[in-house]
């Protein structure tokens, strides 16, 4: 495959993926997907000793009214949606490719996951550096991450990619 | 050995990232949103023509940029008037940290061209890199007052055309959640191919990389 045919198909892919991501008909999933990840933020919070309530997109902590929201673009859907179209745009099987897609969406929640409860505490702590984090910091570290899976998965798919090839 | 490698790069990026943005926001916040403000008016001055005042001027007191975006059009549906409006342009203000955005691009680029060897061939990508991101940064900036404008306009017509707004707010993810951020990832493995073989392995049937710098 060329690579100019691989970036085509992926930003085809990223950009039918944000179209879709923002009709009407996908809010209410965006919106629960979001609000359940302050939910188990919440829930591991307080099984680990810690104090914090969740409402919503909303994560706040009874102790000092500390409140921060998961808005789109907190929730990892946009990296999640440029992992899979790199992954949708390489020519591998499809089964492969719905590995990428499960495990890239696994390890960019999971660090995504990480940085929600990070913040929370962060916020708590420094305003200032809140800021610095929540909107850079852990931007670029996701998107580092999204390479690096991206990266581990094509070098297990090599073998996959060959047979597929001879197809 | 290849994994280690992809370790190393992995190490000296997330490093890289935590020494220049740590930088950036401590020390290069203001210069950089100075030197945004400053290509920004490249695409200002190119694409917008506004004759009764600047399109994008910047209150020295307060750092808010104040946009002044040509529209020159007439709005038939005004729900505050019951003849049609003509509207020249669309003013509207933007706090300087709504435009910080555009400008760790610069920084989180050269942090990941400075995580491969350096020799002076990739210096000299990074440095047309750098350009790149500056073009990007600057359209960017400029995608962000028109949409945010048109979006005014938008909400001006009685019952805003649905699809339109659909469209405004398309756009407006792409340019603001997502070229920012994405930009220098694109742009790295674009202008550095010795990132490909770091990342995905140095044999990869089927795909062969032939990026040039």
């Amino acid at each position: 495959m060329r690579p100019g045919r691989f970036v085509v198909f992926f930003a085809l892919a990223a950009l039918l993926q944000f179209a879709l991501l923002l009709t009407p008909w996908f809010r209410p999933a965006i919106d629960g997907f979001s609000h359940s990840l302050v939910w188990a933020s919440s829930f591991l919070i307080n099984a680990l000793g810690g104090k914090a309530s969740a409402q919503g997109a909303l994560l706040g902590s009874p102790t000092n009214g500390f409140t921060i929201e998961m808005r789109d673009g907190c929730n990892g859907i946009n990296v999640m949606i440029l992992l899979w179209s790199a992954v949708l745009a390489f020519p591998v099987s499809r089964a492969w490719k719905l590995v990428g897609i499960l495990v890239g969406a696994l390890a960019i929640q999971g660090l995504n996951f990480f940085r929600f409860i990070s913040l929370f505490y962060l916020g708590q702590y420094s305003q200032s550096w809140f800021e610095f984090a929540h909107l850079y910091l852990w931007e670029t570290l996701i998107l580092l991450d999204a390479l690096i899976v991206f990266g581990l998965w094509v070098r297990r798919a090599s073998p996959r990619t060959a047979a597929y090839g001879r197809k | 050995m290849a994994e280690s490698r992809l370790g190393h790069l992995l190490l000296r990026a997330v490093g890289l990232q935590l020494v220049l943005l740590g930088l950036w926001w401590t020390v290069l916040y203001q210069p950089s949103i100075g030197l945004l403000r400053l290509i920004a008016e490249v695409p200002f001055t190119l694409l917008l023509t506004n004759p009764s005042k600047s399109t994008l001027e910047v209150d020295s007191s307060s750092g808010d940029w104040n946009f002044s975006i040509p529209v020159n059009t007439v709005v038939k549906d005004s729900p505050q008037s019951n003849s049609a409006v003509q509207v020249d342009a669309i003013d509207f203000a933007a706090p300087a940290e709504n435009v910080a955005p555009f400008t760790t691009g610069w920084f989180v680029y050269l942090g990941l061209a400075l995580s491969v060897p350096i020799t002076k061939d990739s210096t000299r990508r990074t440095l047309k890199g750098l350009l790149f991101q500056t073009a990007i940064s600057a359209l960017a900036v400029f995608t962000y007052a028109e949409v945010n404008a048109r979006g005014t306009l938008a909400h001006l017509h009685r019952v805003p055309d649905p699809v339109g707004l659909w469209f405004l707010n398309f756009v407006y993810h792409i340019d603001y959640l997502v070229i920012p951020y994405a930009s220098p990832f694109l742009l790295i493995l674009w202008t550095h191919p010795e990132w490909w073989p770091k990342l995905i392995g140095i044999r990869t049937p089927g795909f062969s990389i032939r990026f040039s710098g």
